[in-house]
């Protein structure tokens, strides 16, 4: 029990097989990406719109991505490389998995601190950070199909009542991110409309300038740096 | 009877996304397993029991609604893909909205769902190469990414990510953000007047909103042509 973390935390071993879960990973979504690109040419796509898509599937990407390695960056001398690297790659995300680190260490009584708890301690943040990370897998396994299966369903017997709760959802879901992200307090708020006035401005602006179809295509970079410029110069 | 190119694509979807979700979990589970077993250090699972209740539980009423809401946006094999990779809200949901308002495809159809795949499978490779070169550029990196003068900048990305996806989703027509309106209104009130958990205003804005967008529909489909 007297072992330190740090004594186990970046073995050689770890890091072996870390890469071979996130080399599985990134097979998966390779497998299923080959597999939609032939089945979007047989609906009708182009090659160009395809290409589109994943340009920006990366590009929106980028930016939201930060945070994790910067939470990555900060985990790395609490918890070695090898298992923040497998949870924030997988499954995790940056505020859960901390939590998730936290809850597990101090289930055994000790603190989440830099060279400050045992092996023991962080072996048993692994386990909670797994098995937190696998239950939504678990469900998504058990749960998908069904729901899929009642939309498909209803799909067969009038296609427009699908469309028209596709949208009713992405409604519902915007409302959701607007409140969760945009409204729930001042900063966050005062972020949100910066971005969504640059969005709006940029929409104005293409809508004048129709031939300028790059601005349809980097609105939302661009409106999602204006809101970051504004949350480094006014909060 | 041969299946048709639709029913045998999402044939292969779930029977591949079970089957991939399930190892990849297994092998998630491996992890601290082989941890265990080679430093023989096992923590007492009834002590831990309480700890993985908090972490599953805390989720819990998350699952449902987002698995029934993002559904008809992003398909099942999107879904697949972002339950095993994770930040489904602030990632997976964003990108597959900005790639099908760019490419002006309808949410719910086909179209929509292998336009998702693509997406979201470029956003979870982008993910895993930053997080990769994370590991040997974290010593230059983390002064840069954790200065004062950029702190504000990382800690409100996805307010700034989600002020210009919101405005260029409900702004597309007027019927859009009718049907975003109430849906708003009613969030805003669960979230400011109740302690209700977040997931479930979720659902009852869900509902109003798809109650909207149905009736709106059949209003339609009713008129003569």
């Amino acid at each position: 029990m007297d072992v330190k973390y740090a004594e186990i935390a970046n073995s050689l071993w770890m890091y072996a097989f870390v890469t071979v879960i996130i080399v599985c990973v990134t097979a998966q979504s390779l497998i299923f990406m080959s597999r939609a690109w032939s089945r979007a040419r047989d609906l009708g796509l182009t090659d160009e719109q395809i290409k589109k898509g994943l340009v920006t599937g990366v590009s929106i990407s980028i930016m939201p991505t930060l945070p994790v390695l910067i939470v990555f960056i900060s985990l790395i001398p609490l918890m070695g490389v090898p298992l923040p690297w497998l949870r924030l790659t997988v499954i995790g995300s940056a505020m859960y998995e901390t939590f998730a680190a936290s809850v597990g260490v101090k289930a055994v009584g000790e603190e989440l601190a830099v060279n400050g708890y045992s092996a023991y301690a962080w072996t048993s943040a692994a386990w909670t950070m797994a098995v937190g990370g696998c239950a939504c897998v678990i469900w998504s396994i058990f749960a998908t199909k069904p729901i899929a299966t009642i939309y498909d369903r209803v799909a067969k017997f009038d296609v427009g009542l699908v469309l028209a709760v596709g949208t009713g959802c992405l409604a519902a879901v915007m409302a959701n991110v607007s409140t969760s992200y945009g409204f729930s307090n001042r900063s966050r708020c005062v972020v949100f409309m910066a971005s969504f006035a640059a969005s709006v401005a940029i929409m104005q602006l293409h809508k004048k300038l129709p031939q300028q179809r790059w601005l349809t295509d980097f609105n939302m970079a661009i409106s999602m740096i204006v809101g970051m410029i504004i949350a480094c110069v006014a909060l | 009877m041969p299946l048709q190119p639709r029913e045998e694509f999402n044939r292969w979807i779930h029977s591949f996304g079970v089957t991939s979700n399930a190892v990849l979990c297994a092998m998630m589970i491996g992890f601290p397993l082989a941890v265990s077993a080679y430093y023989n250090l096992w923590p007492s699972f009834k002590t831990l029991l309480p700890s993985f209740a908090t972490v599953v539980l805390i989720l819990a009423p998350y699952w449902p609604a987002e698995l029934i809401s993002y559904m008809p946006v992003m398909g099942p094999g999107s879904l697949y893909m972002s339950y095993i990779t994770g930040n489904v809200t602030n990632l997976r949901m964003p990108v597959t909205i900005g790639t099908i308002n760019i490419l002006g495809i309808k949410p719910g159809t086909d179209e929509c769902h292998v336009m998702s795949l693509i997406a979201c499978g470029a956003s979870v490779i982008t993910s895993t190469v930053i997080l990769a070169l994370g590991i040997f550029a974290a010593m230059v990196l983390a002064p840069v990414l954790q200065s004062p003068a950029l702190k504000p900048a990382f800690d409100y990305v996805v307010p700034a990510l989600f002020g210009g996806l919101v405005a260029q989703t409900i702004l597309k027509s007027k019927k859009d953000f009718v049907v975003y309106i109430p849906a708003l209104a009613v969030n805003l009130i669960f979230c400011y007047f109740t302690k209700i958990n977040g997931a479930y205003y979720m659902l009852i804005g869900l509902v109003l909103a798809v109650a909207f967008s149905v009736a709106e529909y059949k209003k339609h489909k009713k008129q003569p042509e």
